[in-house]
């Protein structure tokens, strides 16, 4: 069972939204959502996640339960942890790359409590969050996948992060999907 | 990001059991995801390049303990976060509170004093500053001494103001500060009626009870499961029959209240109040 963290800004949610419709509901495995989206705003994202989905999706509360088969999405100007103990942690903290959520601190808290049992992904994005959390779990031993940054529609998050670390795979969307709809 | 410091398990326990050791403040009632992430931002903050240094720091000066363990809570980063139930807080206190002759307040861990202000004005739009009783508490006198004073940095001041424009759109945080040389400075005619108190809301007792309103919003989030049930449950016990208790929009109050006496008033937002 692997845990698949994805990350992604401007630009992101289209990909998403594709990813989420393609994976089908017996996709074992548990996904993270961390997206930057507007603070203020707290309904309506994951209801327009959900139109295409055929995983259960929500946004989770402090302290709750990770369980398989379920997508998690940084609720609006939250951090999200994920803890060691299969729960998942929130957080007011300071942002971070002016984001929160911020990716770099869900993709650093996979690295620390999910080690190599965990894939992070890398969407479009308009500045470098993410960079660095993917590095962490690059050395935690996690697969890396950066969305191929000709096909972004804000590339800089992703070159900052090819910059950063040694990914393994640069995929477009497609590819990306397939890749999760054979991991096993 | 900053890339963080690495913290090695082995490490990350010298330096919980060195703090419990030297100052009896103890760490682990604290989320470790979290506790991990402010260590490693406390070390790139003050140019630490180990844990070993900090905890060599830890064993020669006393007075560090302080400062660092201090710096570990997480201050609020903005008032009016969640205009909504700041508006439908303001209609309680019109509705429901406004009649009281005394309106008895506590606001637990306070820590930064974007909640406490953002409350304070609320009771001021609504003439209620007299009438109120606030306790306003922390286990940090720096961390009340920092509260008493009522300082807001220029950016944090912007983002302010823009919060509470979206629920006042005519009025602006002008009218509560002034204008300091670099910073901008709530007026102390706000704070009067707040009491300040060092307390610790795990260890202690509460400062009083029968309370009107606890705003424990976004602080649970900080401790481990069994800290934030006991504590909750111990707010829950001084509110008074029909007063109200509000957590953090992305909080519950699962494995607490035991004997069921809350419930909520509101659709979208985490206001409870406790049965007659």
């Amino acid at each position: 069972m692997y845990n698949v963290v994805i990350g992604g800004s401007a630009g992101s949610f289209q990909t998403v939204t594709c990813i989420l419709a393609d994976l089908p509901k017996t996709f074992p495995h548990t996904l993270f959502l961390c997206l930057h989206r507007l603070k203020h705003i707290r309904t309506g994202f994951v209801e327009a996640l959900k139109l295409k989905s055929k995983l259960p999706i929500h946004e989770p509360q402090d302290k709750e339960t990770i369980l398989p088969g379920n997508v998690y999405l940084a609720p609006a100007n939250y951090h999200m942890y994920i803890e060691q103990g299969n729960t998942i942690s929130l957080s007011t903290e300071e942002p971070v790359n002016h984001s929160r959520p911020s990716i770099d601190i869900t993709f650093a808290s996979a690295a620390q409590s999910l080690g190599n049992q965990c894939v992070g992904i890398l969407l479009s994005g308009a500045n470098k969050d993410g960079a660095i959390g993917l590095k962490k779990m690059k050395e935690a031993g996690a697969t890396i996948i950066v969305q191929s940054p000709d096909e972004c529609q804000v590339k800089t998050m992703t070159l900052a992060a090819i910059k950063t670390t040694d990914v393994d795979y640069i995929f477009t969307s497609s590819q990306i999907i397939s890749y999760l709809q054979n991991l096993k | 990001m900053e890339n963080l410091a690495n913290i090695t398990d082995e490490e990350f326990r010298r330096i919980v059991t060195t703090v419990n050791t030297l100052s009896n403040i103890d760490l682990t009632i604290l989320q470790p995801i979290i506790l991990r992430h402010r260590f490693a931002r406390y070390m790139n903050k003050h140019g630490y390049t180990s844990a070993s240094t900090i905890i060599d720091k830890l064993l020669i000066d006393k007075s560090f303990v302080k400062s660092f363990t201090t710096e570990l809570w997480v201050h609020t980063t903005e008032m009016f976060r969640d205009t909504e139930m700041w508006t439908e807080l303001d209609t309680i206190f019109k509705q429901r509170l406004s009649g009281e002759t005394v309106v008895k307040i506590w606001v637990p861990d306070v820590c930064g004093d974007d909640e406490l202000t953002t409350l304070l004005v609320l009771l001021a739009n609504n003439k209620m500053i007299q009438k109120s009783m606030i306790y306003a508490t922390s286990p940090y006198q720096s961390i009340l001494d920092e509260c008493k004073y009522g300082n807001i940095e220029p950016k944090k001041y912007e983002i302010s103001d823009a919060n509470y424009k979206r629920i006042y759109p005519t009025n602006s945080l002008e009218q509560y500060t002034k204008k300091q040389e670099k910073t901008f400075r709530f007026s102390q005619e706000l704070l009067e009626n707040v009491i300040f108190l060092k307390q610790n809301i795990i260890k202690d007792t509460p400062p009083d009870k029968g309370f009107n309103l606890i705003l424990f919003r976004n602080r649970a989030l900080y401790y481990i499961n069994q800290v934030r049930k006991n504590s909750i449950e111990k707010l829950i016990q001084s509110i008074m029959p029909g007063g109200y208790l509000i957590i953090g929009a992305n909080e519950n109050l699962n494995g607490t209240d035991q004997d069921g006496m809350m419930f909520k008033v509101s659709k979208a937002e985490n206001i409870y109040k406790k049965k007659q």
